[in-house]
């Protein structure tokens, strides 16, 4: 028999431009298949009676390492960076997460239900990204190739007296890496059993398959990743984009997405000094497509509602504060035809909370993926806060 | 003289709520808390607003790792030497740094600024105020304590230098070892003046407490057996596993300081640290308060992170509490601060709204009689 789950009434903020209230929102085998003002509930059906609630399609962060730096471990549990190559596009994410680590519970715990997961930003060219429900069921493999300018890898590689020990060595080593490419694609062109299995993941690149992911904080470092993917014509997200407020009018008008946080940390890096809270205003003024990101584990992955309600306070309208949560981050993902909103025919990612989680006291009491409830809040003890 | 209309005052003390009031400040003394409008001084309109007392952090490391300067500015820890209780915070203090003015825009008047966490005995921490340009303008009370980490990182730390102490066992002698030498130190007629000596003396004479950072059970257990031996005042920090012993350090009358909770990436040794585990704190009635450890989260956060206690189940004043009157007393200031009471200090915080919601927002701090924040 075919499995029916029905959330019944609430306030529904389904992020497709309507707020509905008391409607049912029907699912089967893991999918919206209506939303419907009445209905007679079949027999056997299982409710989620949500009147007085709030509805939410899943949360969505587009950045983390959720399972790649694990919770409660030390180093055994710390696969983050392969930093012993600055160029490693062949390592691929999904081979280093433990999906049954705590950090996916406490993101399903805390309504986010679609995580992208990337490596870390010690290498210029980390590996590949993988963007998966929180539950492990993994929704696009590689979605995007992770890169890196700014501190971290000039850190990482003058620590081990390798280039790169600057930017103009980050630049270079990016650049070179998509050349390497190109000089690969271009052989492979005269000798199809050539094969490169290091540069075959950047070869999607140029095929616009996925988007390189690129790390950078500083103005001038967002501003070289653009200089550089406009010269091999590849499509590129600014993950963090800490700095963007200073370039929001470029970013717009060449239309780059960026992955804007983690916010709630400290500026314990000189190329944080200039971050702000307000930037999330100053994107949606300026008309940039942009999400929140906590970088889990860098702050808890609960920390993207507070980053939202942040930005809120300082001018961000709320619409937009939700869309940077849900829709906008689908549509950065390239997987708003199945995630993001809550529409006829897409995913059943339902998040119910007893508050609007703009609102500093929310909490989650369902979530649902796939059309299962995979959390429901009884005790203090269910809590990973 | 300053004369504040006050919405509502929440004094955190009794009676807790407080509405229509004028709040007298004069001399950066709260003087009076009256119903009728005096006739003179500068007046506030603070009518539509909440107001309560600033917010106190009892560990950071403010003014010693600069916000936005990067690692080559970090002096918050002196990583040669396991035993360096006679650093002292205040010597390395920057009081420009802009951590402290987000301090001063997040509520936070006093701060506690602490020397470390490598070294065992790290060095004595000062209380700091928002208020002033140097450090010594701005010191409220040094030493205000004596860092002691008995606590995993403190041993990680000399074990990966290949020095000694690199366990448990290790800390525990090195600490027995200079709270015997300090003794006899202290017994000697003739002596040259011995500044690690020193530091420890106004431990062990209860000038000052020892402020303990530990994780585990057992760590926690080994730092009340120190109180008991030694006769001294201890403050647990971290002490994540602190749940599991709450019966033990309310009899003892140990408090302590948690957090913070904006946080992931825990090791094992941190593997309870979650707000929730600090309900069990809170139904036993220990004294305990909140941190950010800034830099590890931002200082500024303090009351949002304040919060999370609300939502596992704490209620709103017992909350505020955490950042106001329990770190007071936790500092031994409480009588000059942590409350919204006449003879205290004027540190006030201004919320455009109702404590925990989206609307409000910190839009004026008086430390002291002074606007350190006015944004209305």
């Amino acid at each position: 028999m075919e499995e029916l789950l029905i959330i019944k009434g609430g306030k529904i903020f389904t992020m497709e431009g309507s707020l509905l209230t008391g409607e049912y929102i029907v699912i089967k085998n893991g999918k919206i298949v209506d939303i419907t003002g009445s209905m007679e509930i079949p027999k056997g059906a299982q409710v989620i009676d949500a009147e007085g609630k709030y509805v939410y399609p899943g949360f969505i962060d587009i950045h983390t390492h959720t399972g790649l730096w694990e919770e409660g471990v030390n180093i055994e549990g710390s696969d983050g960076n392969e930093m012993v190559d600055p160029v490693t596009p062949h390592v691929r994410a999904v081979d280093g997460i433990n999906f049954h680590d705590d950090g996916f519970k406490e993101a399903i715990s805390s309504g986010l239900t679609t995580l992208n997961i990337m490596p870390g930003s010690g290498n210029v060219i980390g590996g590949q990204g993988v963007a998966t429900k929180s539950t492990g069921d993994i929704l696009l493999n590689p979605s995007g190739i992770k890169m890196a300018l700014g501190e971290n890898p000039k850190r990482v590689y003058s620590a081990q007296k390798k280039t790169p020990s600057t930017r103009l060595g980050n630049a270079f080593i990016m650049r070179k890496a998509l050349q390497d490419t190109l000089n690969y694609i271009q052989k492979k062109k005269k000798d199809k059993h050539h094969f490169d299995f290091k540069l075959e993941p950047l070869v999607g690149l140029f095929e616009g398959k996925y988007p390189a992911k690129i790390h950078s904080h500083r103005e001038d470092d967002i501003l070289t990743a653009l200089r550089i993917m406009k010269e091999y014509g590849i499509r590129f997200t600014v993950e963090h984009s800490t700095e963007g407020h200073l370039i929001a009018d470029i970013l717009a008008k060449e239309g780059i997405p960026c992955a804007l946080g983690p916010v709630l940390t400290t500026r314990v890096k000189q190329e944080l000094k200039f971050r702000t809270p307000e930037t999330a205003r100053i994107y949606e003024e300026k008309g940039v497509l942009f999400a929140f990101t906590t970088d889990f584990p860098v702050i808890p992955h609960y920390g993207i509602f507070y980053s939202a309600q942040m930005a809120v306070r300082q001018g961000l309208s709320t619409d937009m504060a939700l869309k940077a949560m849900t829709i906008n981050s689908a549509k950065i993902l390239g997987l708003d035809d199945r995630i993001g909103s809550i529409k006829k025919g897409k995913d059943a990612d339902i998040v119910i909370t007893d508050r609007e989680v703009l609102d500093p006291k929310f909490k989650v009491l369902f979530t649902v993926v796939n059309g299962k409830v995979v959390y429901e809040h009884k005790s203090r003890e269910d809590l990973y806060i | 003289m300053i004369v504040i209309k006050a919405g509502k005052i929440l004094t955190m003390r009794d009676p807790m709520v407080m509405e229509g009031k004028y709040i007298i400040v004069e001399d950066g003394i709260i003087t009076d808390i009256s119903s009728a409008k005096p006739t003179m001084g500068e007046f506030v309109d603070a009518s539509k607003m909440v107001v309560l007392p600033s917010f106190i952090d009892p560990a950071t490391a403010l003014g010693l790792a600069e916000e936005g300067a990067g690692f080559d500015y970090y002096d918050a820890d002196e990583r040669t030497n396991p035993s360096l209780p006679q650093l002292r915070s205040i010597d390395a203090f920057y009081p420009k740094d802009q951590g402290i003015k987000d301090a001063a825009r997040g509520g936070v008047s006093y701060f506690v600024s602490s020397p470390g966490d490598s070294a065992v005995f790290s060095g004595l921490e000062g209380v700091f105020s928002v208020r002033g340009n140097t450090a010594d303008e701005m010191i409220r009370k040094f030493p205000f304590a004596l860092k002691l980490n008995m606590n995993y990182s403190a041993r990680i730390r000399w074990r990966s230098e290949g020095k000694f102490p690199s366990t448990k066992m290790g800390i525990l002698a090195l600490i027995r070892e200079k709270f015997e030498k300090a003794k006899s130190y202290s017994k000697k007629k003739e002596k040259e003046k011995d500044l690690e000596m020193e530091s420890i003396l106004k431990v062990l004479n209860r000038e000052i407490p020892l402020k303990v950072a530990v994780n585990t059970r057992d760590e926690i257990e080994k730092a009340l057996e120190l109180k008991r031996d030694y006769n001294i005042d201890i403050i647990l920090q971290e002490a994540e596993d602190s749940f599991m012993l709450a019966d033990q350090i309310k009899k003892e009358d140990v408090p302590i300081i948690v957090g913070p909770y904006f946080m992931a990436g825990r090791m094992y040794h941190q593997r309870h640290h979650y707000a929730k585990y600090a309900f069990d704190l809170y139904e036993k009635g220990i004294l305990f308060s909140l941190t950010t450890n800034h830099p590890q989260i931002p200082v500024n956060y303090l009351y949002h992170q304040s919060v999370l206690l609300v939502k596992i189940g704490i209620p709103e004043i017992d909350a505020i509490k955490t950042i106001t009157i329990n770190p007071a007393a936790i500092l031994g200031m409480d009588s000059e601060t942590g409350t919204v009471e006449k003879g205290k200090k004027a540190n006030l915080v201004f919320l455009s709204d109702e404590i925990y919601t989206l609307k409000s927002e910190i839009v004026g701090h008086l430390v002291e009689g002074e606007w350190v924040w006015k944004n209305f």
